[in-house]
């Protein structure tokens, strides 16, 4: 089990996220991410690591 | 036959595309070695910060890494770095670079496009066009000691470096050959919006004008001529004026390219007319669309590499590209051009066609054009699916 962290600090709500993983991440209406489910499963990991890998401002973090 | 732990695949161009080409491939299954060469010395970085960060007075600049080295290293790719290929050979399988001759059993290219550049301009000091990480630190050195800066070309890189001289208190002139930035792409509605962008922020927009010549001393650029009549004095130019896909190599490598624009014809799995070549990125023509957006780089780069590696998906993707002017945030999903009906609100333009919505303008909107991104992509999920 790993868990996402997001910094919406320096999300600018470009959706590169979302457009691979919608079940983990949604831009909200303030433009920003919001992470729908913060445990990811390993059978999950690999294609939400390819998303956050793919955020270009680097906002999203995948802790363990 | 080697066996598949010994299978070579190799990558051309080491950016956004090639990179996510190593990542579909292993993610597929690939188990031999990987190869990614690349023409520039640094690590495999990306782009849309050149334009963006990079320029910024704020931060010192430094090289947008792609990926961190570990996750390079769990992908077991050797990086050539510095190499650039001259050559491809599809029957023997090998490449010819500037480091010898590599040879591949399964290959991706991905070598991206070139800036273009005006043939009057070229090596007068103080011109710039903004491609690589070296052009962004050029153009960042000259915005450090520029009061007066034209830039030329109002499309979203030419908008970018606009609204970072700005952000320096730079006087700027923007030349645009077209009526509107951007009206090609979004319509003159949506261009007047976008225009106000630049006049709000105190641009000088010049449109439906070009550059007919450049007065420079032993310092460099120092006057540009306008095809209006008119002379601006400049302490530097930048040309965002469009890019050209970097396929000269394979001129005589029999994989076909599109006779017009120069790219790398492809079919919808991003295979080429040579067998074992796919391609992905700025020169993919995948059944005679290029796409220069970002996000479709990532996405064809991760199916060419899936397919080298045995996979058969299909490329398709909901269009995408965001851009920051002022302060703005600007996004454009979906279609934009073939609209036979457009809706404008506050921040917010939408596109339909027979009374669908197919694409959206967003200024300072990222909810609804987050929404409308989910639905496009959903549909297009739906749309493969049946």
């Amino acid at each position: 089990m790993s868990a996402i962290e997001a910094d919406k600090t320096v999300c600018e709500g470009i959706g590169m996220c979302e457009a691979q993983a919608d079940d983990y991440f949604q831009v909200g209406d303030d433009g920003l991410v919001d992470v729908l489910t913060d445990e990811v499963p390993d059978p999950d990991r690999g294609y939400v690591k390819a998303a956050i890998d793919s955020c270009p401002v680097s906002a999203l973090r995948l802790l363990g | 036959m080697s066996s598949p732990h010994h299978r070579h695949l190799l990558v051309v161009g080491a950016g956004l595309a090639g990179i996510r080409a190593v990542e579909g491939a292993r993610a597929a299954g690939w188990a031999g070695p990987v190869t990614v060469v690349g023409d520039e010395p640094h690590a495999p970085y990306d782009r849309p910060p050149l334009s963006k960060a990079v320029l910024s007075a704020e931060e010192p600049p430094a090289v947008p890494a792609l990926r961190s080295s570990e996750v390079l290293e769990t992908l077991q790719v050797r990086h050539l770095s510095g190499v650039r290929a001259v050559a491809l050979d599809t029957e023997r399988r090998t490449v010819t670079t500037t480091a010898g001759e590599l040879g591949y059993d399964a290959l991706v290219v991905a070598t991206g496009s070139a800036a273009t550049t005006l043939p009057e301009l070229a090596g007068v000091r103080g011109v710039h066009v903004l491609r690589s990480y070296d052009d962004a630190l050029a153009v960042r050195e000259a915005l450090t000691r520029s009061q007066e800066v034209v830039i030329v070309g109002a499309g979203f890189i030419g908008s970018e470096i606009a609204s970072a001289a700005r952000a320096r208190g730079i006087d700027v002139t923007l030349v645009e050959a077209g009526g509107r930035p951007l009206e090609r792409a979004v319509g003159t509605g949506a261009a007047a919006r976008l225009m106000q962008l630049h006049t709000d922020a105190g641009v000088r927009l010049l449109t439906a004008t070009t550059v007919s010549g450049i007065r420079s001393t032993d310092l460099g650029v120092d006057k540009v001529e306008l095809s209006s009549g008119e002379t601006l004095a400049a302490d530097a130019v930048v040309l965002g004026i469009g890019a050209r896909p970097a396929t000269a190599w394979l001129r005589d490598s029999g994989v076909a390219l599109d006779p017009r624009t120069g790219g790398v014809l492809c079919d919808s799995r991003l295979a080429t007319s040579a067998p074992a070549v796919w391609s992905a990125g700025d020169i993919a023509c995948v059944d005679g669309v290029r796409s220069e957006h970002w996000t479709a780089a990532g996405e064809q780069g991760r199916v060419a590499g899936a397919n080298a590696a045995g996979a058969a998906e299909a490329f398709a993707s909901v269009p995408f590209a965001w851009s920051t002017w002022h302060g703005h945030r600007i996004q454009v999903v979906g279609e934009t051009t073939a609209a036979d009906e457009e809706d404008h609100g506050d921040g917010f333009v939408l596109y339909r066609r027979e009374g669908s919505a197919v694409g959206a303008l967003g200024i300072d909107s990222p909810g609804p054009v987050a929404r409308l991104r989910r639905a496009l992509n959903a549909q297009l999920a739906g749309a493969g699916a049946s």
